[in-house]
C-alpha cells in the first residue's frame, strides 16, 4: 500500500499528523508530509482511517502499484518512493 | 424574483425553503443547538435561499460546502459577509478577502508564523497564561468564564506573536470590541455601530503604523509577525502599509472571538456532561479529539462567497454575482458525512469537520486555536475537576460573525456546592 499527499487540495489542516503522527508529519508552513509513503503491513488499517479524517480529501491510498509498472531493480524501491516526501514548490 | 431564486423555488417548494427565506445569521437559538433553523433547511431545502439582505444562497450539506470552499476560482472570497461588508478605510482584510494568485503570497508569508511548529514552541507559554488564569478562579471557588478567561487567554497568546506586549491586553480587548462593533448589530444600528468602529480603525491604524516604523528602522528586529508585515518582499502581491494595516486588523478579528466562543461553550458543554467531562480528567490523551469534536459541533465561524460564474450546486444554478452563504456549523452537523452528528462524542474516529473552512483559506490561525483549546483544556481540569452552572438559565446566544456565548457562570466544585 502506497500513501501520498496532494499537494493540489492539501491546505495544512494538520489532521492527519494529529491523529496520525506515526504516518505524518508536517512541514514549516503545516501541510502535511508522509513518513511511511511505503504503508507497512500492520499499519494500512490506520493508513485508510487516515484518509477518512482529511477535510479537503487530499490523502491518497493506492492498495497495488500499478500493473503496467515495470518490475524493480535492487534498491529501486527507494527511487519509487522519494517523490511522495518532496512537496512541489 | 430573480431567475435563480425562481429555479430555487421549483426545485424544492417545502416549507424548509420557505423558512430559509427568512433566515439570517443573526436568528439564533440555544448554546447547544444554535441554529435549529439550519437543520430543518439542510433536511428539507439543502441549497436554498434566503431573500434578506438583497438575497442570498444558503449551502447546508457537507459535500455542497467543501465543493464551495475548494473552487475559489468559481466562489470569490473578494466579497464574504452577508450583509456585504460596507468599510473600509483601508480596504479589506488579507489574506481573507483576497483571491489567488495574490492570496497565495500572503499565505506563504503568514503560513510559516502560524505553523503547527510555532504553536509546539508556545505550548509552555499558553500553558504558564492558562495557569495564571485558571488559579484565581480555584480560589474564588468560580467565575464569570466568558470575559474572566476565555477572552483573555487569546489574546495572551496572540499579542507577543504579533510583536505586542502582553500588558496591552486590556486597551487591545476594548479596541478589539469597537473594531467589531459592526458585526453584532441589527441592520437598523449600523449607523452609530460604524461611527464607534470608524474611531477604533483610526487608533488601530495609528499604533500599527508606528510599530511598522520602527521595524523597519531596526537593524535587527525580533522575529514576529509585525516584523515580517514590515519588511518582506512578496513576488506578486503588494505589501505596503495599507496592506500590512489590513493584515492585523484580520489577525485581530480572527484570533480573538474565534477561541474565546469555542472554549465557552465547550465548557458550557462540559459543565452540564460531569461524566464525560471525568472521562477528560481520567485520561488526557482525549482533550485533542475532544477539541476537534468541540469546533466541529460548534462551528462558530460562518463564511460566504461570491459566484463569479453561473455554476450548479445541489441542482441549483447560481447566477455570476450572487452570494453564497456557507454556515459551516450545517455542514459539521450533516448526518450524510459524519454519524450522529448532533452527539459530542470524545472517540469520533472519522471527523473530516470543516470548522476551520476548507480549501485555500483554511484558517491560518488553526493551529495555534487548538493549541489554545486543548492546553486550557488539560489546565482547567487539572486544576478544578468538577464544576457546574450557577445557573439553570441558559446563556444568551449571539450569532453574527462568531457565533458565541455572552456569559457563563461556574461554580468549582461537584453540583451541590454552592457559590462562595
Amino acid at each position: 500500500m502506497r500513501l501520498t499527499v496532494d499537494y493540489d487540495l492539501c491546505t495544512g489542516h494538520g489532521r492527519c499528523y494529529m491523529l496520525y503522527p506515526d504516518l505524518y508529519d508536517a512541514d514549516d508552513s503545516g501541510d502535511a508530509v508522509v513518513l511511511l509513503p511505503i504503508v507497512p503491513t500492520d499499519r494500512e488499517q490506520e493508513a485508510l482511517e487516515s484518509v477518512d479524517c482529511c477535510p479537503e480529501g487530499a490523502i491518497v491510498v493506492e492498495l497495488d502499484p500499478p500493473a503496467a509498472e515495470p518490475p524493480h531493480e535492487a534498491g529501486g524501491d527507494a527511487a519509487v518512493a522519494a517523490p511522495a516526501f518532496a512537496k512541489p514548490t | 424574483m430573480t431567475p435563480s431564486a425562481s429555479r430555487a423555488a421549483e426545485a424544492a417548494p417545502t416549507v424548509a425553503c420557505e423558512h430559509a427565506r427568512r433566515f439570517t445569521i443573526y436568528d439564533t437559538g440555544t448554546p447547544l443547538d444554535p441554529y435549529p433553523t439550519l437543520r430543518e433547511i439542510r433536511s428539507g431545502c439543502p441549497v436554498a435561499r434566503s431573500e434578506q439582505f438583497g438575497g442570498y444562497w444558503i449551502v447546508t450539506r457537507y459535500a455542497d460546502a467543501r465543493f464551495v470552499l475548494q473552487n475559489p476560482e468559481i466562489f470569490s472570497s473578494t466579497q464574504n459577509t452577508i450583509p456585504p461588508r460596507k468599510d473600509i478605510s483601508v480596504g479589506p482584510p488579507i489574506p481573507l478577502n483576497v483571491d489567488p494568485p495574490h492570496h497565495t503570497d500572503y499565505r506563504k508569508l503568514l503560513e510559516p508564523l502560524m505553523s503547527p511548529k510555532v504553536a509546539r514552541a508556545m505550548e509552555p507559554r499558553i500553558r504558564e497564561e492558562v495557569r495564571k488564569l485558571v488559579a484565581p478562579i480555584v480560589t474564588a471557588g468560580g467565575t464569570e468564564l466568558v470575559e474572566g478567561m476565555a477572552a483573555k487567554l487569546p489574546g495572551l497568546v496572540f499579542l507577543p506573536l504579533l510583536g505586542l506586549d502582553v500588558t496591552e491586553l486590556d486597551e487591545l480587548l476594548s479596541l478589539h470590541t469597537r473594531l467589531l462593533a459592526t458585526t453584532r448589530v441589527a441592520p437598523e444600528d449600523r449607523e452609530a455601530a460604524t461611527r464607534v468602529r470608524e474611531e477604533a480603525e483610526a487608533a488601530l491604524h495609528a499604533k500599527v503604523g508606528a510599530l511598522l516604523d520602527a521595524r523597519s528602522a531596526m537593524p535587527d528586529p525580533p522575529e514576529d509577525i509585525m516584523t515580517a508585515l514590515a519588511v518582506a518582499d512578496l513576488e506578486n502581491a503588494p505589501l505596503g502599509r495599507p496592506e500590512a494595516l489590513r493584515t492585523v486588523k484580520l489577525l485581530f478579528a480572527a484570533a480573538l472571538d474565534t477561541v474565546k466562543n469555542t472554549l465557552s461553550m465547550a465548557m458550557y458543554y462540559l459543565a452540564q456532561h460531569p461524566e464525560q467531562r471525568a472521562e477528560l480528567v481520567a485520561d488526557e490523551r482525549l482533550i485533542p479529539v475532544a477539541v476537534e469534536e468541540f469546533i466541529r459541533f460548534f462551528s462558530p465561524a460562518p463564511t460566504g462567497r461570491l459566484v463569479m460564474r453561473d455554476v450548479e450546486v445541489g441542482g441549483v444554478t447560481f447566477a455570476a454575482g450572487d452570494m453564497v452563504l456557507v454556515p459551516i456549523v450545517a455542514a459539521n452537523h450533516d448526518d450524510a458525512r459524519f454519524a450522529e452528528p448532533d452527539r459530542i462524542d470524545f472517540h469520533r474516529r472519522s471527523n473530516p469537520h470543516i470548522g476551520f473552512g476548507a480549501g485555500p483559506h483554511r484558517c491560518l490561525g488553526s493551529h495555534l486555536a487548538r493549541m489554545e483549546l486543548k492546553v486550557a483544556l488539560e489546565e482547567i481540569h487539572r486544576a478544578m475537576p468538577e464544576y457546574h452552572l450557577a445557573s439553570d438559565v441558559p446563556p444568551r446566544v449571539h450569532g453574527g460573525a462568531i457565533v458565541g456565548i455572552d456569559r457563563l457562570d461556574l461554580v468549582v466544585g461537584p453540583a451541590g456546592a454552592v457559590a462562595p
